[in-house]
């Protein structure tokens, strides 16, 4: 287990450096001068008076008067003292700045992946226990529905729909649990509609073997059949997809939280792309792709565990 | 791996028990949650704000239907207190007016801080934190007489040392400043001739000082708090204005409150003391449906913003009403490449001013939201010429004449003109945001029924500013922010068409370079109006833009908030503003 563990963490480091090359390079890749557009876009009006100084200045603080190689040197040996620059406009820390919206962002996620697994097991059981049913057909195209609307869509008429028509919950801003239920329905449908339809064929598949036959020959209880021996066994491929859903949702909380005027990540990461703000792009952009990866590998490590022919199959 | 077993690690088998037990339970309850979702929302109904709770309204709202000004008489006295709350479609960087460049923190600042002069309406000055004013013979220096017995909001005495602090600050390099470096121009130094008095130097005659110095950027600010909070001075601003900076809860809201000090009020709002509401709290509310949906649903009383095609619905209501307000500065113009084939003809440009029924495309595009415009300058900025509303009447007829006589043929197959076997071909580069992209569609329409082929691409700002700057385009776009025609420099010089390239005419009209620098050089008002008019004129009468529409800044507000005005930068005046309950 130790060694499948270090093997997965050794496999994390390209990719996060892969990622880091990416987000650093954007700024020397992207069309026209990112300093020229960036002075622009923050000094409005008078943006035709920017001086020379000024360009400079900013060059430099952004390290773009260095070769790509060295600037990116430099840009992974500060991430990983946890230093991701400061913010050109607000004068900010960017790791300070992603710490203090970090917890509405985890806040929401979890929420979201609480709905996504609670739903999505449910109907997904539901479905399996009478295939074909009206229940099923019901469930199933929930799931349908649910990975065909996009978080942005399906926010909007949560809003609409609970908050304005029916004034249940209020529409924007954080704090309360009355706050957090429509955002975390929104993030939460899309995954809980992939996990239903996993769910389902893993039950399915599982209930039609010999083991399930033997326990109801047994005269087990359907309850416990159910429970004890077919949602267990079917649960391993849920974990993993729960796992890669709940990268996401990451993704999802900064639609959701744009949508919602929630505070966090997403906010910060959609204002900044508006404002041009490049180093809180790129932090913003680097924090979610590390959390991505570390979810996966944290999946990965618990279906290890939880399945011992994953890691007894690799050696 | 595991022979032995502590019975508090948790082992695999028993965790997967655990979550099938756990998992099916919740999923069980929530399954009959489901069916009776409304049991547990109903106590959030409660806070429900008095805007919308007060069946009153409308008999006011009939009233206020009406643009801005008529409503405030009508509605009683005012009454102290309150907090208003508004929805802001942006979180700015910054609050310091000195550093930061965006508009929207300018519209924040604009309270917070007070100018040295307001501007009440174009080219007309009134003392702000500065109660005279004066130019010397040479226009290189200004003197200023200063306000007394004023204090910022953390005590320190507002004196002519503070206004010198102020503008050394500005061009400090250490300050990163964006906007207020601009806005200072040629500046040299400030000398503190007495504690109420500076004298201002710069190094070439500036005649724009009273307009830049009437902006929220210029604004002097405590030299106290600077020294106390330097770079976070932009998230714990202290200048003398109406209101105080109280709190800022990042990508949520921020809050000012009233200054009870305050007692230095402008003339234009007619009375003095401490402004009618207790506080005012700007909610970050990016995203525009759930702007729109925010006020409707009574979470706050006012938006910034509001989407054109929201705009009927909400004045239909009667318990809000939309103020619009119009950009100052240059409308959204097209530059044409006048040197670049096929524009570089003038019967072409000119054309492509006859063929465009600018109304049909403002309605159509705009729901009739923002008006048409004729020439450089919004018809709100100073020294507006009248004259460019008659220049290019719409007619098609008119279009086709002009091409033909200019020798574009019309090539019966293609339906596309055509000179010495070369199609009229036009590259059209724009942005892909909805205000430019969907008016660039109409247009292009349009055009092509005069006989035009016009290639259009819609992209990202970043992608479109390269091609910009090596002139490759024949059609470009541009929009600014002014008060003052100072800006056609910028827009029409030939210093702007490399390094910032804001002229997107890439030509150089030595006659025209001339005008504008006679004009931003001109200190008697009349003859500089002469210049500005005259520069405006050549513009047009070369046809090196297509005017297309005059930013619209809509608010839409609640019945419930009283006596709103506006400055130019579209910015309310929350000093006089008050809460009917």
């Amino acid at each position: 287990m130790t060694a499948y563990i270090l093997g997965r963490l050794a496999s994390v480091v390209p990719v996060l450096l892969g990622v880091s090359l990416l987000v650093s390079s954007m700024i020397y890749f992207l069309p026209g001068d990112p300093v020229q557009s960036m002075l622009s876009e923050m000094s409005g009006t008078a943006s035709a008076r920017i001086t020379p100084e000024q360009i400079e200045s900013l060059r430099h603080e952004l390290g773009l008067d260095e070769p790509f190689l060295i600037h990116y040197a430099k840009f992974v040996g500060r991430a990983v003292q946890g230093d991701l620059g400061r913010s050109y406009q607000s004068r900010r820390n960017v790791i300070d700045a992603i710490m203090e919206q970090l917890p509405a962002t985890v806040q929401l996620t979890f929420a979201g992946l609480g709905i996504a697994i609670v739903v999505g097991v449910g109907l997904g059981i539901l479905a399996a226990l009478k295939p074909n049913s009206f229940s099923d057909n019901l469930s199933m195209f929930f799931a349908l529905a649910g990975v065909s609307m996009p978080e942005f869509w399906l926010g909007l008429l949560l809003i609409f729909t609970f908050s304005f028509s029916l004034g249940w919950f209020p529409a924007t801003g954080q704090g309360g649990i009355e706050r957090l239920i429509l955002p975390a329905f929104a993030l939460g449908i899309r995954a809980a509609a992939t996990i239903a339809r996993l769910t389902r064929a893993s039950m399915l598949e599982i209930l039609n073997q010999d083991f399930i036959v033997t326990a109801r020959a047994k005269g087990l209880s359907n309850r416990v059949v159910i429970v004890r021996h077919a949602l267990k066994n079917a649960l391993i491929p849920v974990v993993t997809i729960v796992g890669l859903q709940f990268g996401n949702l990451i993704a999802g909380a900064v639609i959701v939280e744009t949508v919602f005027a929630r505070q966090g990540i997403g906010q910060l990461a959609v204002n900044a792309i508006r404002s041009k703000d490049f180093p809180m792009i790129q932090g913003t952009i680097l924090f979610a792709a590390t959390a991505y990866v570390l979810t996966n590998l944290l999946v990965d490590i618990a279906y290890a565990w939880l399945d011992p022919r994953i890691r007894y199959g690799r050696s | 791996m595991t022979p032995a077993r502590d019975p508090r690690t948790l082992s695999r088998r028993g965790f997967l028990r655990l979550a099938s037990i756990g998992i099916g339970a919740a999923a069980a309850s929530s399954l009959l949650a489901a069916c009776a979702p409304a049991a547990s929302p109903a106590a959030p109904a409660a806070p429900a704000k008095p805007a919308d709770s007060k069946p009153a309204a409308p008999a006011a709202g009939a009233v206020t239907s009406a643009p801005a000004p008529a409503a405030p008489a009508a509605s009683g006295s005012p009454v102290k207190g309150g907090t208003l709350t508004v929805g802001i479609y942006q979180e700015p960087p910054n609050l310091d007016p000195h550093v930061s460049g965006s508009s929207t923190a300018g519209r924040v600042m604009r309270h917070i801080f007070d100018p040295l002069v307001y501007q009440p309406e174009p080219g007309k000055f009134e003392p702000g934190l500065a109660t005279s004013w004066e130019s010397a013979e040479d226009g290189k220096s200004w003197t200023l007489k200063l306000r007394q017995g004023v204090q910022f909001h953390d005590g320190t005495p507002f004196n002519a040392q503070a206004v010198k602090f102020t503008f050394d600050r500005i061009v400090d390099p250490k300050t990163k400043s964006l906007t207020a470096i601009g806005l200072l121009g040629p500046y040299d130094s400030t000398e503190v001739v007495d504690d109420s008095t500076v004298k201002v130097n710069f190094k070439r005659p500036f005649v724009i000082f009273l307009n830049n110095i009437a902006t929220p950027n210029l604004s002097p600010a405590s030299p106290t708090a600077v020294a106390k909070f330097g770079e976070d001075f932009g998230r714990n601003p202290v200048g003398t204005g109406p209101f105080k900076f109280k709190e800022w809860v990042a990508a949520s809201h921020f809050t000012v409150v009233r200054n009870d000090e305050y007692n230095w009020a402008p003339p234009m709002h007619g009375r003095n003391g401490p402004a009618h509401l207790d506080a005012v709290q700007f909610k970050f509310l990016i995203e525009q449906a759930t702007r729109t949906g925010a006020l409707q649903k009574g979470e706050v009383m006012m938006i910034d913003q509001t989407p054109d095609q929201d705009v009927a619905a909400i004045k239909q209501d009667a318990k809000y009403r939309v103020d619009t307000l119009e950009q100052s500065g240059s409308p959204q113009v097209l530059p044409l490449h006048a040197s670049r084939a096929p524009t570089d003809d003038l019967g072409v440009r000119q054309a492509l001013l006859y063929a465009l029924d600018l109304k049909a495309m403002t309605n159509v595009v705009f729901a009739g939201v923002r008006p048409p415009s004729y020439g450089p300058l919004t018809p709100n900025t100073w020294s507006y010429w009248k004259g460019c509303e008659e220049l290019y009447p719409y007619s098609r007829d008119k279009a086709r004449e002009v091409l033909d006589a200019a020798g574009w043929k019309m090539n019966p197959q293609t339906q596309i003109r055509e000179k010495d076997g070369k199609p009229l071909s036009l590259r059209y580069v724009t942005t892909d945001e909805s205000g430019n992209k969907r008016p660039a569609e109409f247009a292009q329409a349009a055009w092509k029924q005069a006989g035009f082929d016009i290639n259009l691409e819609a992209m990202a700002y970043d992608a479109t500013a390269p091609i910009m700057a090596r002139g490759e385009h024949n059609i470009a776009r541009i929009g600014y922010t002014g008060t003052d025609p100072e800006f056609m420099y910028t827009l029409y010089h030939s210093d702007n068409i490399a390094g910032s390239n804001f002229n997107r005419t890439m030509t150089k009209y030595p006659e025209l370079d001339k005008t504008i620098e006679d004009m931003n050089a001109e200190q008697d008002r009349a003859k500089r109006q002469g210049l500005s008019e005259q520069a405006q004129k050549f513009i047009m009468d070369q046809a090196l833009i297509v005017p297309l529409y005059v930013i619209v800044f809509a608010y839409s507000v609640s019945t419930a908030v009283q006596d709103v005005k506006y400055d130019l930068a579209a910015s309310p005046h929350y000093f006089n503003i008050w809460l009917k309950s």
